[in-house]
């Protein structure tokens, strides 16, 4: 990912990818939008508040997701976000599908 | 010295310098434009600006309370760019190493309202081809001129069928540029305040108001002083009065008459005790002679006017 070609190469996968990363963070535990962003930061999938907020609501808009309101103790109440049932089998489907992917590419070199 | 603009973002109110101000709104606007066709718009625009709260938040402390312009451009960095979903949406690394040529979204024909004279057929055009709106203005007289009035009918052909530029993703395609950046944001309003500030409307206006500004100080001044010359005036009296007062109390009511006027008090009331206690078989004597004596005149008055009858 050094140089602009490479990365005009990788970003679409990237994209494409973002959402099943943020769906498996949230699948791991329960998480605010800045636990999200702050566990994506260390991995390619780091991305800002700009892109992850419409994403969360996207998902939620798809059933995938969904939030409560928790109270902190600063600052107004914060959007908390877990898993749906959908959205467990959306990351399912994506996982398995990801894994189709990457054993078609493997096969396709013998 | 800065002016401050007040605001709230998720129900917490912010100070922020007015250049900062600008910066921020311009950011949120364009954040609404993406948002346009996004059916949660407004509960988005209400978690990016509870982020940018939380986020102003760590720039402010207990003797810090005005955020500058710096912090909010670190922040809006921070935040990135807003990206729509189902459009091209950049992310952080993206963002920073973005390549022109394969990003730039595909052009479109709109009509843009902004400087338009009709219905802003000719600045669409402009933006689109890239040239003075003034020659395409031109070209169609021209061609209306050559064509016997056809010109006249295209445009109202494309009155009709081209749509207006809405959203700040239309007027990208309108002009072909690429995604707007949160720096290119920062930029464009930092110029538009530049712009404003050198304006002569701004100008005289500043004006205006420093002469008023002036004015007001003057009268300030001169109310200044009036009230301390009153304020003096009137210590001057209260003291003199003190002072006064403070003279006759001490004239009847020194130290020594004080205690003089003690000791008297005491002497009488136990010179009262002391005749009381030693006289008072007398005194009850005293009254019961008295009692007698009216008893007697009483028996004799009654006797006389018995014997009288």
């Amino acid at each position: 990912m050094d140089t602009n070609a490479e990365d005009s190469k990788l970003t679409p996968l990237r994209k494409g990818l973002l959402e099943m990363a943020v769906l498996k963070v949230i699948s791991g535990k329960e998480a605010y939008a800045a636990d999200i962003l702050e566990r994506l930061n260390d991995t390619p999938f780091a991305t800002q508040e700009g892109t992850l907020y419409p994403l969360l609501s996207k998902l939620r808009r798809d059933g995938a997701v969904t939030y409560e309101w928790v109270e902190s103790e600063s600052g107004p109440p914060r959007k908390y976000y877990s898993l749906t049932k959908d959205g467990h089998a959306t990351l399912k489907q994506l996982s398995d599908y990801l894994k189709t992917l990457q054993t078609s590419i493997n096969n396709l070199s013998k | 010295m800065n002016k401050v603009t007040t605001i709230h973002l998720g129900g917490v109110a912010y100070q922020l310098e007015e250049g900062a101000y600008d910066v921020l709104r311009a950011y949120l606007d364009d954040a609404a434009a993406k948002l346009a066709n996004d059916p949660d718009k407004d509960e988005i625009l209400k978690d990016l600006e509870q982020a940018i709260g939380f986020k102003l938040n760590s720039h402010l402390s207990a003797n810090k309370n005005v955020i500058t312009l710096p912090e909010v451009e670190q922040v809006i960095q921070e935040m990135g760019p807003v990206a729509a979903e189902g459009s091209d949406s950049t992310s952080k690394t993206e963002e920073s190493e973005s390549t022109p040529t394969s990003e730039w979204p595909h052009k479109k024909l709109y009509r843009i309202r902004e400087g338009q004279m009709i219905s802003g057929v000719c600045t669409g055009l402009a933006a689109y081809f890239n040239i003075d709106v003034t020659l395409v203005r031109i070209l169609f007289v021209l061609l209306t001129i050559l064509t016997h009035g056809v010109g006249i009918l295209i445009y109202f052909v494309m009155v009709m069928i081209v749509p207006i530029a809405r959203t700040g993703k239309d007027f990208e395609q309108a002009a072909g540029v690429p995604p707007i950046t949160a720096q290119e944001l920062i930029d464009r309003a930092k110029k538009s305040v530049d712009d404003f500030k050198n304006s002569n409307e701004w100008k005289s206006w500043m004006g205006n108001l420093h002469d008023e500004h002036l004015n007001w100080k003057k009268q300030q001044r001169a109310y200044k002083m009036q009230h301390k010359a009153w304020k003096q005036a009137e210590k001057s009296r209260w003291k003199a009065e003190a002072r006064r007062y403070r003279g006759e109390y001490q004239e009847h009511h020194s130290v020594v008459s004080e205690i003089f006027g003690i000791a008297c008090a005491t002497l009488a009331i136990s010179f009262v005790l002391w005749f009381l206690n030693g006289h008072v078989a007398l005194i009850h004597d005293f009254f019961s002679a008295l009692h007698n004596a009216y008893e007697s005149f009483i028996s004799g008055l009654a006797g006389v006017l018995y014997h009288g009858q």
